[in-house]
């Protein structure tokens, strides 16, 4: 576009007559990277003007949080509670007679014996084989703590050296 | 209005209105919380919103009558950032490469946030959301003549600022 055109639209802009079409060519004309220097004040504007359009509102919208509102919000947060509570008790429930048989092994046995062994000899061997499995279970434990020895003599022959 | 024509027709409009809240305010938080309102308002009042057969253009004037309420109340207290002159310019997402770029929008934004109030929403309805005047005199109450007077000042004292700013560079 011709600058005499420019300077005439950029004068009735001043005056507030342009429209938006004459203002929307004179944007394509002052937002190109090469303008006359008597036109830099407005190239500032209009880029102004487009950086402000890409504003955008960053925060989330609240708006139903309004008071009329509230009364199902509520509602909501009463009937979840009582879903909550119910769930919290079934468990409860269902949780605590299995609480004490957490070894399978044994609580079998119980189970099936509830009783005492009315045979000597039978009751000899059920002891013994629970006795087995209890030190049994102990020496995986002793195995563990013999890594702990190898450290000790570690320990002590690093201090002799050092003496 | 129906939930999902309130947002389809209302919330897209919350750029605008935050945008034209930011104009009017000082400050990022307060035109926030405006926008916050605005739409809390036209929440409740949403039965209603079909009455309006430009329902942007009352959008638009429910957060300008918001903002001059704010004002008002905040003229009567003396901690008021307004008299000190402090205000807060836009955060522009430009990379630090182009600081040039951005001292410019600074001073174009410094020089727009002085401008009186009628100056200020004449230019930023017409120059930054493209309003035909009817839009404007329906938002504002104003008369097209009054209009053309705010918007030609408000346009000229920024060529006028900005002239200086470019003088005292060169010199």
């Amino acid at each position: 576009m011709e600058l005499n055109k420019i300077k005439e639209l950029l004068a009735k802009y001043y005056q507030g007559e342009t429209t938006l079409e004459e203002e929307k060519a004179l944007k394509n004309f002052l937002n190109k990277d090469i303008v006359p220097d008597e036109f830099k004040p407005e190239q500032a504007t209009f880029q102004y003007f487009e950086e402000v359009k890409k504003i955008t509102f960053s925060k989330t919208l609240e708006y139903q949080k309004s008071p009329d509102t509230n009364t199902p919000a509520i509602k909501k947060i009463w009937w979840s509670s009582l879903a909550a509570c119910l769930i919290l008790g079934l468990l409860i429930v269902y949780w605590f007679p299995s609480f004490n048989n957490t070894d399978t092994t044994s609580s079998i046995s119980v189970q099936q014996n509830p009783g005492t062994y009315e045979d000597p000899e039978k009751a000899y061997f059920e002891a013994k084989k629970a006795l087995l499995l209890v030190s049994r279970k102990m020496n995986k434990g002793t195995d563990q703590m013999q890594k702990f020895s190898k450290f000790h003599t570690a320990q002590v022959s690093i201090a002799k050296q050092k003496q | 209005m129906k939930r999902s024509d309130f947002e389809n027709i209302v919330v897209p409009l919350k750029d605008k209105v935050f945008r034209f809240a930011k104009s009017i305010m000082s400050f990022q938080s307060q035109a926030e919380d405006i926008t916050q309102d605005v739409f809390m308002k036209l929440w409740i009042k949403r039965e209603g919103l079909h009455k309006y057969n430009n329902i942007e253009a009352f959008v638009m004037t429910v957060t300008r009558n918001l903002c001059l309420d704010l004002l008002k109340s905040k003229q009567n207290k003396l901690s008021n950032f307004e008299s000190t002159g402090i205000k807060e310019t836009y955060d522009f997402n430009t990379p630090l490469s182009e600081t040039q770029y951005s001292d410019q929008l600074n001073w174009v934004n410094k020089i727009i946030a002085d401008l009186p109030e009628l100056q200020k929403t004449t230019v930023q309805l017409r120059d930054i959301e493209g309003y035909e005047y009817d839009q404007i005199a329906e938002i504002t109450g104003m008369s097209k003549g009054a209009i053309r007077t705010n918007l030609s000042r408000g346009r000229q004292k920024i060529r006028t600022e900005l002239t200086k700013v470019y003088n005292y560079g060169v010199e």
